[in-house]
């Protein structure tokens, strides 16, 4: 990832903007790109200090400086050095400055260098330049290059596009993103890596059905603000970029006098429409809501794209709903399959504390959990199923829902 | 019946559970939205159970992870008057504070008592991994059992731990709960934006910070007040001199360029200084050296003035008369142990491989350090060389040269390698000797840095 120095950024007014390359930049990028990787093909095998001094003397203008170190960073990211040589430079040292301090101290002998490494080079049947050279082999500088990940220009530009924006982030207090998923497996990528990456959020559906804003930082956020979340946030960055529509909003922290400023990105090309969203269900629900459809039965099933958040506990991402055709009323489905059995734990939490909408989660008999760990009045059930998914087992339960909920 | 009321540790903040309103609660315990419960910084975990208890609140709590220690101190070294007298204001201060001694005048014993008294798990946070080290050392010693490290490539929690302030603002999420004391070595760091927020993820009730010079250059030093404690115990060097620490002298040496180091430091000095007079930029204020780098890095002109500052600092630092004279000093003293000091790890490196003495930087593992250090203390090695990592607080008693080759303006900086040949011994005296090339700007950086009573 880049470092916050390295993004090119523009400031206006109070908002940060990261500067894209240019049509002519990226021609020019390209260049560079691709030099930067040839330079590291040469130098596989040679020291580190050599390649960075390689890269220096790559004419760059003024204005490319901080593109041609960007791509320099990244390029390195993906490179592999080991310390060379079949000297061990530690004990050379110990060796050679054991015996230094030892004649220094020797009354009436005058402390030679040249002597001492001739001695110690004749000792151990070398030369007093390998001796010379052996010193500090095991400085980063000095290590040597094993191999680089193959990458191409273009994917080192994509790599550097990213990072842009992430770098940005990595001076982020507070993130609020707007995002719009075709399926439940979207915004399950994205919630999942937000709690991977233990960072706090509340989510607010936006009108028209356009999906979801969430603001997302850590759990001091609430006593200061602070960049302590910025890797995260910026590590998070590529779930939210996953997402069919999104927006970035970040107050940042920015530079050496940490200025507020306020930064805003945007991207995703599919808009939310019902067609989008069937097509990405995945087989087993898609599978599902096929039977359901094929059913006779008053209950209308389609895609979901709720987000059924518990504060403290976590959030419920259904699959399908199902809406009643005469009463309206309306049940979600979740399959939670082979996933987990702390899932389903979190589930029955979820439900203890308050789930705000009925639902029939959907568990796999490999989990070994009993339907019965969720009593019977609680406006939610649990199918646990043996190969595949019943259409009509779950409009059983669906039912049985939908009955508790009546008045 | 389980009380309605429970506490949780969760990433450096405590959690209230079960209870709806933080009224008689610690003004920064508030009610957090995302998890629908009340909520506060771990180091107020204190303040949370005494407000509870004066309530009659019962609680379950979750959040505290240390442990009673299951025996004290195995060893106990006679501690001096001022060290008994530092530990029983601490303790008057209700165990939160700093305790302000010398380099040299035994903080460590302060803090193994502080431990031995309290019998908490405790977490040590020191600056470098060269102390790191040392505490793990001592406090093994002094309590036989097994002492945990974090850092270095070291991941081992224990009821008695150690571990780098950068160390602690990575790890302090996760491991704050599991300590009851914690001791802040050279505590004047704590302050910083990232550092204090490590202290305010910890909840140990119990706090103490040590060091010898607690005011900070930025003016951020009241915050330990608020992070450890206050002040609860201060001695100053000169109190303490002849009695306890060695009698020491410190020598200023002035060396001279040749005429053609003197003609390209003036050359190159003059690129230097005209490209901070075009572009108005004030080295002597806060944001000057950023304001020169984000300049220089934009134009052809400001990287050859970039360069031309790196090659005239170069020669002040190595001048070749410098070196020479290092070279007396090290025949001069060599049945003495002396560390010599540079302001850069380059100028380090390339004093290792010209006299051929062991170096100790940043970059150095920790297994090198610790034989370097007690090949030392042996007195196999006469000299190594360093640049800022020995700095503070490792302890080497035998050592009783220090040379300055160059350094920063830093006040503490030349107090704190000044401290690192006072420890006493008997019949010692410390020679300190500052190597300064006349007539460059090294002369100012000297005079700055001498401005404090160790040095008048």
């Amino acid at each position: 990832m880049l470092t916050a120095d390295l993004v090119c950024v523009r400031r206006r007014g109070d908002r940060l903007l990261v500067v894209p390359l240019s049509e002519t930049e990226r021609v020019r990028a390209r260049a560079l790109a691709a030099t930067a990787l040839s330079v590291i093909k040469a130098h596989v095998g040679l020291p580190r200090g050599a390649l960075l001094e390689a890269w220096n003397e790559i004419p760059v203008a003024p204005q490319e400086n901080r593109l041609a170190r960007g791509l320099w960073k990244l390029a390195l990211d993906a490179c592999e050095f080991d310390e060379g040589g079949s000297v061990d430079p530690v004990a050379l040292r110990r060796d050679l400055f054991l015996r230094a301090a030892s004649l220094r101290r020797g009354d009436g002998h005058t402390f030679a260098r040249d002597l001492l490494l001739r001695e110690i080079a004749e000792a151990r049947q070398t030369s007093t330049d390998a001796i010379e050279e052996a010193l500090y082999a095991d400085l980063p500088s000095a290590h040597l290059l094993r191999e680089a990940r193959m990458l191409s220009p273009e994917r080192l530009l994509e790599s550097y596009d990213l990072s842009q924006h992430q770098a940005v982030l990595l001076r982020a207090v507070h993130v609020r993103a707007r995002v719009f998923c075709p399926d439940a497996g979207g915004y399950r990528a994205l919630f999942r890596k937000l709690k991977f990456h233990r960072l706090l959020y509340s989510i607010e559906r936006l009108d028209r059905d356009l999906g979801y804003a969430v603001d997302i930082d850590g759990p001091f956020s609430l006593f200061e603000q602070t960049t302590k979340y910025g890797l995260r946030l910026a590590l998070a960055l590529p779930a939210i970029m996953a997402c069919a529509q999104w927006d970035v909003t970040a107050d940042l922290r920015w530079g050496k006098d940490r200025r507020p400023l306020r930064y805003h990105a945007r991207g995703g090309e599919q808009t939310p429409t019902g067609d989008a969203v069937e097509t990405a269900l995945p087989d087993e629900s898609a599978a599902l809501l096929a039977d359901l459809r094929n059913l006779d039965s008053p209950w209308r099933a389609s895609p979901s794209d709720a987000i059924l958040d518990v504060p403290g506990v976590g959030v419920c991402i259904p699959d399908l709903q199902l809406v009643h055709r005469d009463t309206g009323r309306r049940v979600f489905f979740e399959l939670l399959g082979f996933w987990s059995r702390a899932a389903v734990w979190q589930r029955v939490e979820m439900v203890e504390r308050g789930l705000s909408e009925p639902v029939v989660f959907a568990v796999s008999k490999h989990l070994r959990v009993s339907e019965e760990i969720l009593p019977d009045e609680v406006p939610a059930s649990l199918y646990v199923y043996a190969r595949a998914l019943s259409a009509s087992a779950i409009l059983e339960r669906v039912e049985k829902v939908a009955d508790r909920l009546r008045p | 019946m389980a009380p309605a009321v429970s506490l949780r540790f969760v990433a450096g903040t405590i959690e209230v559970l079960g209870l709806a309103s933080a009224a008689h609660l610690p003004a920064d315990c508030v009610w957090d939205e995302r998890s629908a419960c009340l909520r506060a910084p771990a180091c107020r975990y204190a303040d949370i159970v005494r407000a509870l208890r004066a309530q009659k609140i019962g609680y379950l709590d979750q959040a505290r992870a240390y442990q009673t220690l299951a025996s004290g101190a195995l060893v106990h070294r006679e501690p001096r008057p001022y060290q008994r007298e530092a530990l029983a204001a601490w303790s008057a201060a209700g165990f939160r504070g700093v305790v302000v001694l010398p380099t040299g005048a035994g903080k460590t014993l302060v803090a193994h008592m502080a431990i031995d008294d309290r019998r908490r798990s405790a977490l040590v946070v020191t600056p470098t991994l060269d102390l790191v080290r040392q505490w793990h050392d001592g406090l093994g010693t002094t309590f036989a059992t097994k002492i945990g490290v974090i850092g270095g490539g070291e991941y081992d929690v224990q009821p008695l731990t150690v571990t780098t302030y950068d160390s602690a603002y990575l790890h302090m999420e996760n491991i704050g709960a599991r300590f009851g004391l914690v001791v802040f070595d050279e505590c004047h760091h704590l302050p910083g934006e990232s550092y204090a927020l490590g202290a305010r993820f910890c909840l140990a009730p119990f706090r103490l910070g040590l060091t010898a010079t607690p005011e900070r250059e930025d003016g951020r030093d009241p915050i330990l007040a608020d992070l450890v404690g206050p002040i609860s115990y201060r001695k100053d060097i000169v109190e303490l001199t002849g009695q306890y620490l060695s009698d020491y002298e410190t020598l200023r040496v002035t060396v001279d360029l040749s005429p053609a180091e003197r003609d390209e430091y003036e050359s190159e000095r003059a690129i230097y200084r005209q490209f901070l007079s075009d572009y108005g930029i004030s080295m002597a204020s806060p944001s000057g050296f950023s304001d020169f780098i984000i300049r220089s890095s934009r134009t052809e002109e400001g990287r050859r003035a970039f360069a031309a500052y790196r090659r005239q600092r170069e020669i002040a630092f190595t001048a070749p008369a410098k070196l020479d004279y290092l070279e007396e000093l090290l025949q001069q003293h060599r049945r003495d142990l002396t560390i010599v000091f540079t302001q850069d790890n380059a100028t380090v490196y390339l004093l290792s491989r010209r006299f051929l003495i062991p170096a100790i930087t940043h970059q150095t593992r920790v297994s090198e350090r610790t034989e370097i250090l007690r090949g030392f203390a042996r007195g196999e090695y006469g000299a190594i060389a360093t640049s800022k990592v020995l700095n503070e607080g490792v302890d080497i008693p035998e050592a009783n040269v220090a040379i300055v080759m160059s350094g920063s303006g830093s006040v503490r900086e030349h107090v704190q390698r000044l401290g690192r040949i006072l420890r006493k011994g008997e019949g010692k005296r410390a020679i300190l000797y500052e190597l300064v090339t006349g007539g460059t700007s090294e002369s100012m950086t000297s005079m700055r840095r001498r401005d404090h009573i160790a040095y008048r």
